[in-house]
């Protein structure tokens, strides 16, 4: 071992980081379903980051085995790119989601515009631009 | 002769106004178009303005619907053409409230649509014959916008950034299913073209706008550009409907 390389990035700390904040972040997701601040649906996708951050951190026989493949030498450095895809793949999945709420609200919204005016309803006084 | 209406006098005609917080120019821009052909229904639809535009509407008695939310110009569009497509219209035209499209110049889009066989017809600023009252900048954005929608469709549209435009019934039963919230005019126009519609344009007069200011300008015209030239390509590589 190299005198100018510390000790620790030959060992298994960053893993056991990793372990530790995958279940910190596991039991923030599960608080915030408890709180119903999120559903159930979203917080299944949520999950899959932190469960397979776990995963990989906890087999590091896995690890190895998926950095030889990918050409990196020091096996915990393959957690970034994977957390990073992770997170990306959730982030479109969601904008996915958004883009099909976009559609949803507008065609209520315009449904709602016409059934005021068919029941000769007037809109509520003053304008209310909920998209500022 | 574009005083005179060349359709048959039974097809009902229906204006569509999109207006957002267009409060001193909306009432004259409604009462001229319900002048502007005979027995033609007016719908201005209020994209949920914080102005007085819904006061004005309700005070001067002009149909109107007032959107809950700001759906932009693309949804409020596309709510006058649902509205058009339940009570049977069989003509429906667009025009904006900002007080640009004369509505004197309504019955020239009608008569040529009638003329010509079109589906849908674009009220444009730059072929020969009109009186260009408009930037540079627009016009060689505008310009350049063209020369895309002729390569990817096959046809020349010499103002894709018009919104003074008519669709008959048929155009109408595709947009009020398909109507794109953001850049909607030169999406249309290449849609239209692409799924078999027959689109035609007629030289017009524009005014500046009465009131407000366009949102595209300047820098904006750049950012517009890119994002309209992305939307077309995602429009020509998109499965046909």
């Amino acid at each position: 071992m190299p005198e100018s390389v510390p000790h620790y990035l030959y060992g298994n700390r960053i893993l056991y980081l990793a372990i530790g904040a995958g279940l910190l972040f596991l039991l923030f997701i599960v608080q915030l379903v408890r709180q119903r601040k999120l559903s159930e649906r979203f917080a299944l996708v949520w999950m899959v980051i932190p469960i397979l951050l776990i995963l990989f951190s906890s087999n590091r026989a896995l690890l190895e085995k998926l950095a030889v493949l990918a050409g990196i030498a020091y096996a915990p450095a393959l957690m970034i790119p994977i957390i990073f895809g992770l997170f990306t793949l959730v982030s479109l999945y969601f904008s996915v989601k958004a883009s099909k709420s976009e559609q949803q609200i507008k065609k209520l919204a315009q449904e709602l515009a016409l059934l005021r005016h068919a029941l000769g309803q007037p809109a509520p006084p003053g304008g209310r631009n909920e998209s500022e | 002769m574009p005083g005179s209406p060349h359709p048959a006098p039974t097809q009902r005609v229906l204006i569509v106004i999109p207006a957002y917080n267009e409060e001193k120019s909306i009432a004259a821009v409604a009462h001229d178009a319900l002048h502007a052909w005979p027995g033609v229904e007016v719908l201005v639809v209020n994209d949920c303005s914080t102005d007085g535009t819904a006061a004005v509407l309700a005070a001067q008695g002009i149909n109107h619907v007032t959107l809950p939310v700001n759906l932009g110009i693309g949804g409020a569009v596309q709510t006058g053409f649902l509205y058009g497509w339940e009570k049977g219209h069989d003509i429906v035209m667009q025009v904006d409230g900002d007080g640009q499209h004369p509505p004197a110049q309504i019955p020239v889009l009608l008569n040529a649509m009638a003329a010509n066989g079109w589906d849908a017809v674009i009220g444009t600023r730059y072929a020969e014959g009109s009186q260009i009252v408009s930037s540079w900048a627009r016009r060689i954005g505008g310009g350049l916008l063209g020369a895309i929608i002729r390569i990817a469709a096959g046809q020349r549209v010499t103002d894709p950034t018009s919104g003074f435009r008519a669709y008959n019934r048929r155009a109408l039963e595709y947009l009020r299913l398909h109507y794109p919230q953001e850049y909607p005019e030169p999406i249309i126009a290449i849609e239209l073209l692409m799924n078999g519609f027959r689109l035609g344009e007629v030289p017009i007069v524009m005014k500046e706008r009465a009131h407000g200011a366009s949102s595209i300008t300047g820098l904006n015209t750049l950012f517009y550009m890119i994002k309209v030239i992305f939307a077309i390509t995602i429009v020509k590589i998109r499965r046909r409907r």
